[in-house]
């Protein structure tokens, strides 16, 4: 499973509506979800991007292309939730990294549900190999959800936050 | 920034080094009276320039090892990196300044220097420890255009042309402790913390912050570092002099910066897992309230570390590595 191939996977799911895709090929098995706040079973804690259970494939012929992809498993999107998102405005991670809700551990958190910001606002950190990121809010607004954990592991372009617009 | 009468004296007086140079001469030169030279040399001669005045001629003798723009200028050879130069006496953070000198315009290449650091910036809000003239602090700002991906690599390139720059100067063998610390025997010496300010498609600034521990004795350490940190000087049992290690660091670092934004990380990788004193290791990381734990055994072309852990491989990206002595 290589990298392009599974960053094709990781796009598929982004430009769908599927919330998770297992797919499994030549004894390696790979588990996208899009949604980590909501961590099903299954999910990984620890802190890896890509995760191996099963020793790099053999050599031998090339992974199949995704599309003909044999065993993926994919779960239908839970029509979702209650809330309809489209009025928010997300606030994605720029990079691979970790996400830090505080400057520091012992620190208040930079914005917490439901509160006011303004535009420009440092509403997080996300840190790469000692790249401190300093992420902003593009707007104003209310923050009416917060998709990560601190100190959880996140993807370039993982939603973070969801703003609600003055 | 215009130049003070003492720097434009110091430039005329090293025209001709070791030479004397005429009062009268040096009245016309730098446009101002016998007495205003004479209380710039006054300020000179505090800030540590030996100079041999007679009633006739001036002759500067010595200059000290002080982090101002005029001594990190003369004898650079970079063509960009500190073509501008922030010197100052104390600061909070180099890193700080350069964050607000970089949204303010300042341009590639720019340098952020402190003789003292009163709240150096480690890793989520941890000191480093910068006592006056015995480091070197410093804030290199950057204005890439690469992609806000690409940037991650910065502070392990950074690391290794530290490492090599100051094994040039040394002869010490330094070891790489993933992602940001520089080690001497397991002693820390140098730490890096680069912060960036960027959207998704576009790099801002780029700023990236060096802390070395230079003529720092034993005694400069509290109680709790020493068993854990060094200096150069304590490594080598010899004074170091600051302002050439730092001009070797710059041209090292522009040359490095220029190979990372046309091929990224990878021109540096097989060195910087040479000098890695987590691979091989039995490590744990720590994640917030989370640890993973397994041998190190890989870096990624985006830097990363790979650990190989009992349920698979993992890809690190950031948190606290510890080697477990097993």
């Amino acid at each position: 499973m290589n990298e392009k191939y599974i960053q094709k996977l990781i796009q598929l799911v982004e430009d769908s509506d599927i919330e998770s895709l297992e797919v499994s090929s030549w004894g390696s098995k790979i588990r996208i979800d899009r949604n980590r706040s909501g961590k099903g079973a299954g999910s990984l804690a620890e802190p890896n991007v890509i995760h191996h259970v099963a020793p790099p494939p053999p050599p031998g012929p090339p992974p199949p292309p995704p599309a003909g992809a044999q065993s993926a498993e994919t779960y239908p999107a839970k029509a979702d939730s209650t809330e309809d998102d489209s009025r928010f405005v997300p606030i994605k991670s720029p990079m691979v990294g970790t996400f830090y809700a505080a400057p520091a551990p012992d620190a208040d958190q930079y914005v917490s549900l439901n509160q006011k910001i303004s535009a420009g606002q440092v509403v997080c950190i996300v840190e790469a190999m000692k790249l401190m990121n300093e992420i902003e809010s593009e707007v104003s607004g209310r923050v009416a959800k917060i998709l990560v954990q601190n100190a959880e592991p996140v993807e370039f372009g993982t939603t973070l936050f969801l703003i609600e617009p003055d | 920034m215009s130049e003070s009468l003492s720097d434009q004296l110091l430039a005329q007086l090293r025209l001709q080094p070791q030479q004397s140079m005429a009062i009268e001469t040096l009245i016309v030169t730098v446009n101002a009276e016998r007495r205003q030279i004479l209380n710039a040399v006054t300020e000179l001669t505090a800030l540590g320039y030996t100079l041999q005045i007679t009633e006739t001629s001036i002759r500067l003798l010595s200059s000290p090892d002080c982090l101002t723009a005029t001594e990190i200028k003369h004898k650079l050879t970079t063509e960009f990196i500190g073509t501008e130069i922030h010197a100052y006496q104390t600061l909070q953070s180099t890193n700080q300044t350069a964050l607000q000198l970089a949204s303010q315009g300042a341009r590639n290449g720019t340098i952020v220097v402190a003789e003292q650091q009163t709240a150096g910036r480690g890793r989520l809000g941890r000191s480093w420890l910068s006592p006056s003239g015995l480091g070197i602090y410093i804030t290199i700002i950057l204005k890439p255009q690469f992609k806000t991906e690409q940037a991650s690599g910065i502070t392990l390139m950074t690391g290794l042309i530290v490492a090599t720059t100051i094994e040039e100067q040394t002869g010490l063998p330094l070891a790489i402790k993933w992602p940001n610390d520089l080690l001497i025997n397991g002693h820390k010496v140098c730490g890096i913390l680069s912060e960036i300010s960027a959207d998704r498609e576009k790099i801002e600034h780029l700023v990236v912050g060096i802390g070395i521990n230079i003529n720092q004795s034993v005694a400069d350490f509290p109680d709790d570092l020493r068993t854990t940190a060094t200096s150069l000087q304590i490594a080598t049992g010899r004074y170091i002099n600051r302002v050439q290690l730092l001009q070797k660091l710059l041209l090292n670092f522009e040359k490095g910066y220029l190979l990372f934004m046309q091929s990224g990380l990878s021109p540096f990788l097989d060195q910087i897992k040479t000098k890695s004193s987590l691979i091989g290791q039995h490590i744990q990381i720590g994640y917030g309230e989370k640890s993973i734990e397994g041998i190190a055994t890989d870096i990624s072309t985006s830097g990363s570390l790979i650990v190989t852990t009992q349920s698979g491989q993992a890809t690190v990206s950031g948190g606290e590595a510890t080697i477990l002595r097993d």
